[in-house]
């Protein structure tokens, strides 16, 4: 296992076929873990998804999800961690 | 939002309200409503109105409100949104009427009855969406279209001699005594939006506490109408909107002051 892999403590699921790329996730993601997909969903539009290389960057911050208009994206914290013992 | 246990590994910490559908939304890419409208459904899931709120949409951007809710509605004649409300809320006290409505619709055909709603000191929520243009209609001039803005009716730019000044609803509003409440909020980055949340949360909690009107301007996005991109847009509201409509609470009465502090214990 990574160094990094262990430190995951939360993930982001993008419902793509709700999402209009209007990119607005990616402007406020503070570790640059999302991206716009090749792929094209329902809508035309080229959704935003999770850049594997970086997703264990991601902290659970929320914040692409407090500014998603369309309600697309979901922000899961792993439990059972060390973080929670300590806390 | 209630945290949906996915076994001992993880853990949802936010995710679609329960009181909205699940459907994707009509807006366009990078529209403010669709937070405004999730931010009403995680008040409503948080403060368990679900079975008493009413929402009264108005005509405009949103006019498919009760699309996005599952809550009951009703669809209001244009401007007239804190009218019918007003009757909801005078014949069944105990039911919780919010109305959602635009600048095209609260702001110029509809001044009269916000006006004199805040004036009997009605006790409603009322949630203005401000995004300084007629959204559904095309991005046509609008009351609270910026001085030297492009819209499709003013095409050099809003020219005072022609079209005259800007409204800023909340510091109009707040010269009456009935609001207890009143505040502008703007969803230009996540800090932001977690304040508008509070502000819409302190509107509902004012009606619970019957205290007057309470209302909530929120500076919102329309890329398309602005002809920006949506991300270029939220930059655009700082440099332009914000100078124009300043944030802030412009009518706290003693009463809300207590529930805010209440709020915090």
């Amino acid at each position: 296992m990574l160094i990094s892999e262990s430190r995951k403590t939360s993930y982001i699921i993008i419902d793509k076929d709700q999402c209009k790329a209007c990119h607005i996730c990616i402007s406020v993601c503070p570790r640059e873990i999302i991206r716009i997909s090749e792929g094209i969903n329902q809508f035309g539009y080229n959704y935003a998804e999770v850049n594997v290389v970086k997703a264990h960057e991601c902290t659970g911050c929320k914040s692409c999800a407090v500014m998603c208009p369309d309600v697309a994206i979901s922000v899961y914290r792993y439990r059972n961690l060390e973080s929670d013992a300590i806390s | 939002m209630k945290p949906i246990d996915y076994g001992e590994l993880d853990n949802m910490v936010f995710g679609r309200p329960d009181v909205m559908e699940d459907r994707p939304s009509h807006f366009c890419a990078g529209c403010g409503h669709g937070i405004v409208q999730r931010l009403i459904a995680e008040v409503i899931d948080e403060l368990n109105l679900q079975e008493r709120a009413i929402c009264v949409a108005s005509i405009g951007c949103t006019v498919t409100a009760y699309h996005y809710f599952k809550v009951d509605g009703l669809e209001s004649a244009h401007g007239r949104a804190p009218a019918v409300a007003t009757a909801i809320k005078r014949c069944r006290p105990d039911l919780i009427p919010f109305t959602l409505q635009g600048d095209g619709d609260l702001a110029s055909i509809g001044t009269a009855e916000i006006v004199h709603a805040c004036a009997r000191g009605e006790k409603l929520t009322v949630i203005f969406v401000n995004n300084a243009t007629y959204g559904m209609t095309g991005g046509q001039l609008a009351p609270t279209t910026l001085l030297g803005m492009y819209s499709t009716s003013t095409i050099k730019g809003r020219n005072h001699h022609q079209s005259g000044f800007p409204i800023r609803v909340c510091e109009m509003l707040a010269t009456l005594d009935g609001p207890s409440y009143i505040a502008r909020v703007s969803l230009h980055n996540p800090a932001n939006v977690r304040k508008a949340k509070k502000a819409i949360d302190l509107a509902f909690r004012a009606q619970l506490s019957g205290l007057g009107l309470a209302l909530v301007e929120v500076l919102s996005p329309c890329p398309v109408n602005w002809k920006i991109d949506p991300v270029k847009a939220l930059d655009w509201m700082v440099e332009n909107m914000i100078p124009q409509y300043p944030l802030g609470e412009f009518k706290v009465t003693p009463e809300i002051a207590l529930l805010k502090k209440g709020e915090r214990a």
